[in-house]
């Protein structure tokens, strides 16, 4: 007995000629489970047709244009990938040598100087490093505080 | 100009030509990628990096006419890459948006039970293995033959037909009436 397992997808996309579809039809009609097996496939077939078409989203050539011509970036990945390993890889530096200066009590000393050499050495654009400094200036200025206090 | 002429001109440093096969194919390739991941802001993501995938590679290409095997080829590897690094292959959900749902008011009954239908469809689709939604994606979808598909996926046109027949197969257990149901 030749079951239509192997022709089923092809029976239901239409991409079978007429010799096979009659096979496979006369086939249905002497065998109860192809024939159930037939009807229930070609309900979920159309059924996966009228599924909602996915919602549009922007062009991708202006990003795609923007990977293409990096100002001074890594191109290919998304921003939120391009940043995450350096910014959080100087985070990670930066944290330690604030919290290594604070138990040590140099505020002000070797981590100022090593924290300019980690910003300058990622691949942190020029506003994120500023940033960046700015956020370490303010935790400096708030060590410093506490130092005199 | 056909897709393989355009590939001979992007790979000879041709951006126009690039960005007439992107404007050409970004729609498949993003509803592709939308498909396997139910996220827009991922297929979004992923769509960008098969485009780029394309121009770094344009140099390799074979213009043998079988540019959307290829292209495919690229979007499932991104795809499956992308499952593997969330580890989600069988819980994607998908964002709908409220204009593709039926009826904002009251509806009528057959109208609320073919769109819970759907649901259940989509969730099913969604919870397939992924290999088994990329085959059913490409197949249903966007039109590949099995041949094509095989070589997008890397496989044979028997494992093709095996995954989408079990695919299939369990979208159809997904939506038989539950016991006891009406």
């Amino acid at each position: 007995m030749n079951h239509i397992d192997t022709r089923l997808t092809a029976w239901l996309s239409g991409s079978l000629d007429s010799t096979a579809r009659l096979e496979i039809e006369a086939h249905c009609a002497a065998c109860e489970g192809c024939r159930r097996l037939l009807a229930q496939s070609e309900t979920v077939w159309n059924l996966l047709g009228e599924l909602p078409a996915p919602a549009p989203v922007r062009p991708a050539w202006e990003g795609i244009a923007t990977a293409l011509h990096p100002a001074g970036q890594r191109a290919g990945a998304p921003v939120w990938r391009r940043w995450s390993f350096p910014a959080a890889a100087a985070a990670a530096l930066v944290c330690g040598i604030v919290l290594g200066d604070r138990l040590a009590g140099e505020p002000n000393g070797v981590a100022r100087i090593l924290t300019d050499d980690i910003i300058a050495g990622t691949l942190l654009s020029a506003d994120a490093a500023a940033d960046l400094d700015g956020l370490l200036t303010m935790a400096w200025t708030g060590s410093a505080r506490e130092e005199s206090r | 100009m056909n897709d393989d002429q355009l590939m001979t001109r992007i790979a000879a440093g041709e951006e126009a030509a690039f960005r007439l096969l992107v404007e050409r194919w970004e729609h498949q390739v993003q509803a592709f990628h939308w498909r396997m991941t139910g996220s827009r802001e991922e297929a979004e993501d992923l769509t960008q990096d098969t485009f780029l995938k394309v121009h770094a590679h344009a140099g390799g290409y074979r213009a043998e006419g079988r540019f959307q095997s290829w292209l495919f080829r690229i979007a499932g590897n991104l795809a499956r890459s992308w499952a593997r690094r969330r580890k989600i292959v069988g819980w994607v959900r998908f964002d709908l948006d409220v204009h593709d749902r039926a009826g904002r008011g009251p509806a009528p009954d057959a109208v609320v039970a073919g769109e819970q239908l759907r649901l259940r469809l989509q969730s099913a689709l969604a919870g397939l293995p992924s290999r088994q939604r990329e085959a059913l994606v490409l197949r249903r979808y966007h039109d590949l033959s099995q041949r094509d598909i095989a070589a997008a996926m890397g496989t044979s046109e028997g494992a093709v037909e095996s995954l989408l027949v079990r695919a299939l197969d369990t979208l159809r257990r997904e939506l038989a009436p539950e016991p006891g149901a009406g």
